[in-house]
């Protein structure tokens, strides 16, 4: 009998598709079984600093049919273990905190993110960069920078606590708990209108003292990074450069990881499988991250290899890569509860590491006569042979979390994912889930060295 | 024997096929089966082939050597012929396979030879004595020139009140706006060319006042004979009336309907022109119970309203519309209980598989369909000298109710160049389910000619087909 199910489950993977709520396949073996362990991170604005432990989550492991296999509830610690059928899944609830004012109840959507294809022994960690709420403020920074060009000007400030648009310097701006690092860095850049347009950038950081503190920055040359890539296979037909700089790379916030573009750059197009091009570039925040985009036609997703990159470089060889394949168009089947797409896998294309999947819908509720809205997501991590994924039938106590086909609104995103320090699919079930969905912030915050991912 | 048991072997695979709502004719589908589709298995069909592109002449005219072709389910070829001076061909079908038909432009960059583009269109799931008829609408080529010219109508717009503003004039040669018009006149000389020269020669017009009452309109119609493509005549303006526009008995499904309501111009001439610029009306808002009802106002031009009603309901579906022709004296459109048909719910298109595969839900009361319509779109790049040249093509398919999705099949070798080439150029899908009450299903479909197909509100406008509704 297991060995009836073992070769299920190998023409399932060879005709690359996950099915997890398929009855076709029969009744999974009830003795095959493992075990794994579960670690819940936090995963929604309101729940504490990222990376710190959430407690309280439930976890659930079902089996390919989408029966439940078993269900717990992370400690305070935030760990759990689990009962796992090899190849089936391990999905986390995480409640939204602050969805419609922080109403509790029934105006609180969730993230939803699951583990798919997973083994006996399995290590799992949840949790994600989430932008924090603004909360109340600790202390101020007093920020100044010269008002260099001809008015009327305009300021872009950039700090760990967000980013702000102002006139004229100084600028006080408020710190939070969650953005009170030290060194706390600043990146400003400023365009004047008067006369010829003219860009001035700079950056410069200080401790805090009680969570405030004052700060004046100045203004840096410009310099040359000559930017080049090489290996492109024959079918890409344009290759792009981005420079950004990062500040306080450690805290996630919508304006602080977003890394505001100082220079960009377009290359000339890939000849004889090398891109080059030169970047105008200024010293800007701690380090830059560098992006390199590699496009073919418009059928196909892009390619993007995300780097870090000193600011004092003045060349960046992002060096001979394999890019992974290429997606190739997907779509989500509401009706079908399915999301599915195709990859080209073209001659020289490198292996890689996953799929992920972010569907993400509204539930709208009228409450006391008010048209609310309840948002959720849910994330799939998939092994890299998957060509789709339906939607598993939710247990019982979560089954009104579910896109609802007839009123929901449902988009999905699908992400081929590559980091050339991990190994397979295995290796990436070991990895957070934080750096998994979002390659280019584990390469940013370092826990990654480079990911490339085709979208 | 063996011949039998493998026309019943694969007649088993082609119901199963079906059932699976897979067309293949190439690939993942047809490879699935290590066996040739059998080379006995024939049938032969009539092929008519009609004007497809503009430069070809007149809608629905006879079309002379067009290639057409079928294919069995693996591309193979069954029959290649090139239609005679009547546009007529026998060909030899595969029953289950396509028959394809390929028009190469006429005027694409100017028309300069060689860098043309096609249309394809290609019927999917064919049977014995099938007789079908290739061609479309397309906007003709609009260009005339003085030798050309074949008469000229005089219009003068004077009255309704109006002592300056301006007057738009639309025929079936195309829309014209006169000078601004003072002194309560306005006329304007429109060129005859023969794509358009008809009689009655529709002519709708628009007033728009400065004064004496700013901000005024008037709609116009008038409809003379020509004389050898000539005519002098007046504008006159009918008064407009109330219309009521109502549907009950809406899917429970459907969360808002609009209507539109158009007058049409001489629709037998397939032109931008065929739609007067107003005298029409909208009206739309939220189903509740099942019902809804709204007013405006019409003006009798045109030779007969065109009214479309668009149902959208929530969730990721396209919307669906009904389409009816209407008199120009009508006061109401009234659409009880309309049966309709399944919820397109997304098509994705996997290029470098050459498959489009797409999604339907049919909810309580939906009404079977009578084909799928899938149109795909590119151009192919190339540079010519120094210049980009881009060679625009489409492919039409038309395929059974049942289908899902779609392989499109291997060209034959001497059409390689008019495949799309997911290597190098964009590709642009549509999917449309299509139903005709007057029709019944898939076979009765075939028959239809292809123009009537792949645009079934062209079909109600001109009065061949009295309703249509299909996804969007």
């Amino acid at each position: 009998m297991k060995y009836i199910v073992g070769f299920g489950l190998v023409l399932a993977v060879g005709c690359g598709k996950i099915n997890a709520s398929s009855s076709d396949a029969g009744e999974p073996d009830a003795n095959l079984m493992g075990t794994a362990s579960v670690v819940t991170q936090n995963h929604v604005a309101g729940a504490g600093m990222i990376g710190s432990a959430a407690a309280n989550i439930s976890v659930f492991s079902l089996r390919p049919n989408s029966s439940m296999l078993d269900m717990q509830t992370t400690d305070t610690n935030g760990t759990g273990s689990l009962m796992i059928y090899p190849g089936g899944s391990v999905t986390a609830v995480y409640p939204h905190q602050l969805d419609n004012g922080g109403t509790a109840g029934s105006m609180q959507g969730a993230d939803l993110v699951t583990f798919d294809g997973v083994n006996t022994g399995d290590a799992l960690t949840f949790g994600t960069r989430f932008s924090q709420p603004v909360g109340t403020a600790i202390g101020n920074v007093t920020i100044s920078f010269p008002n260099e060009g001809i008015e009327p000007l305009e300021n872009f400030v950039y700090t760990p606590c967000g980013e702000r648009s102002v006139f004229m310097f100084p600028v006080s701006v408020p710190v939070y708990a969650w953005c009170a690092s030290s060194p706390w860095e600043v990146s400003s850049f400023q365009v004047s209108f008067g006369g010829p347009q003219q860009q001035y950038y700079g950056s410069a950081s200080t401790t805090l003292t009680n969570n405030g503190g004052s700060l004046t920055g100045t203004y840096g040359a410009s310099h040359v990074v000559a930017a080049s890539i090489a290996g492109l296979p024959a079918e890409v037909t344009s290759a792009g450069f981005n420079l950004a700089g990062v500040i306080n790379p450690s805290v996630f916030g919508d304006n602080v990881t977003q890394p505001f573009t100082s220079m960009t750059t377009l290359g000339s197009g890939a000849t004889a499988g090398t891109a080059t091009a030169n970047i105008p570039a200024f010293v800007n925040g701690d380090q830059y991250q560098g992006q390199a985009t590699i496009s073919r036609n418009p059928n196909f997703g892009s390619t993007s290899i995300y780097q870090m990159v000193p600011t004092s470089a003045t060349t960046w060889s992002v060096g001979t890569i394999a890019p992974p394949p290429w997606l190739n168009g997907h779509q989500y089947f509401s009706t079908e509860a399915k999301a599915e797409w195709a990859i080209d896998s073209t001659a020289g294309a490198s292996t890689f590491d996953g799929i992920v999947v972010v569907v993400a819908w509204s539930h709208t509720t009228i409450v006391n006569g008010s048209n609310i809205t309840v948002p959720y997501t849910w994330t799939f991590i998939l092994p890299p042979t998957a060509t789709s994924v339906k939607l598993p039938t939710l247990p019982a106590p979560f089954a009104t979390m579910a896109p609802l086909p007839d009123t929901d609104g449902v988009n999905a995103t699908v992400t081929l994912v590559e980091f050339p320090s991990v190994n397979g699919y295995d290796a990436l079930r070991a990895v957070p889930e934080r750096d998994i969905v979002c390659p280019d912030c584990a390469v940013r915050a370092g826990d990654m060295t480079s990911a490339i991912i085709n979208q | 024997m063996e011949s039998n048991m493998k026309n019943l072997a694969l007649l088993a695979w082609m119901v199963g096929a079906a059932g699976c709502g897979k067309v293949g004719n190439a690939g993942t589908d047809a490879s699935m089966f290590d066996a040739a589709p059998d080379a006995d298995l024939v049938g032969h069909a009539r092929v008519v082939t009609q004007s497809h592109v503009a430069g070809d002449g007149a809608v629905a005219a006879s079309m002379s050597g067009v290639q057409v072709f079928a294919l069995r389910p693996n591309s193979s070829m069954v029959d290649l012929q090139t239609t005679d001076n009547a546009g007529g061909a026998a060909l030899t079908i595969y029953p289950g396979g396509s028959v394809t038909a390929i028009y190469p432009h006429v005027y694409d960059n100017n028309a300069t030879a060689a860098q043309q583009g096609a249309d394809l269109v290609t019927f999917m799931g064919v049977k014995d004595a099938d007789a079908l008829t290739f061609g479309t609408r397309f906007t003709p080529y609009k260009g005339g020139t003085a030798a050309n010219q074949v008469g000229t109508v005089n219009v003068t717009v004077s009255g309704a009140g109006a002592t300056t503003g301006f007057v738009e004039v639309e025929t079936p040669c195309g829309y014209t706006e006169p000078p601004q018009f003072t002194a309560q006149t306005a006329t304007v000389a429109i060129p005859v060319y023969a794509w358009c020269n008809v009689s009655p020669f529709e002519i709708g017009g628009y007033i728009y006042q400065d004064a004496p009452t700013a901000g005024a309109t008037s709609y116009t119609y008038n409809a003379p004979t020509l004389n050898n493509g000539n005519a002098s005549f007046a504008l006159s303006f009918p008064a407009g009336h109330a219309f009521t526009m109502s549907t009950t008995g809406v899917p429970a499904e459907v969360t808002s309907v609009s209507f539109n309501t158009q007058p049409t111009l001489s629709p037998e001439i397939f032109s931008d022109g065929n739609f007067a610029n107003g005298g029409g009306t909208n009206v739309g808002g939220v189903v509740s119970g099942g019902a809804y009802t709204g007013m405006g106002t019409i003006y009798p031009i045109g030779d007969h309203l065109l009214g479309a009603l668009h149902f959208s309901r929530a969730g990721g579906f396209s919307s669906t519309t009904l389409y009816d022709q209407l008199p120009t004296n009508a006061t109401a459109w009234t659409v009880t209980a309309p049966t309709l048909v399944p919820w397109l719910n997304g098509s994705a298109l996997f290029s470098s598989e050459h498959r489009l595969e797409w999604s339907s839900e049919a909810t309580t009361g939906a009404s079977a369909i009578d084909a799928v319509v899938v149109t795909l779109t590119w151009s192919h790049a190339m540079m010519i000298g120094n210049t980009n040249v881009a060679l625009p093509y489409s492919w039409t398919i038309i395929l059974p109710p049942d289908a899902t999705s779609v392989t499109w099949p291997t060209l034959p070798t001497q059409f390689a160049a008019d495949q799309p080439q997911p290597e190098t150029d964009t590709i642009d899908s549509n999917v449309r389910l299509v139903e005709f009450p007057s029709i019944n299903g898939y076979d009765a479909l075939r028959a239809l000619p292809e123009r009537n197909i792949v645009c079934p509100d062209c079909a109600v406008r001109v009065g061949e087909i009295p309703r249509a509704i299909f996804t969007n």
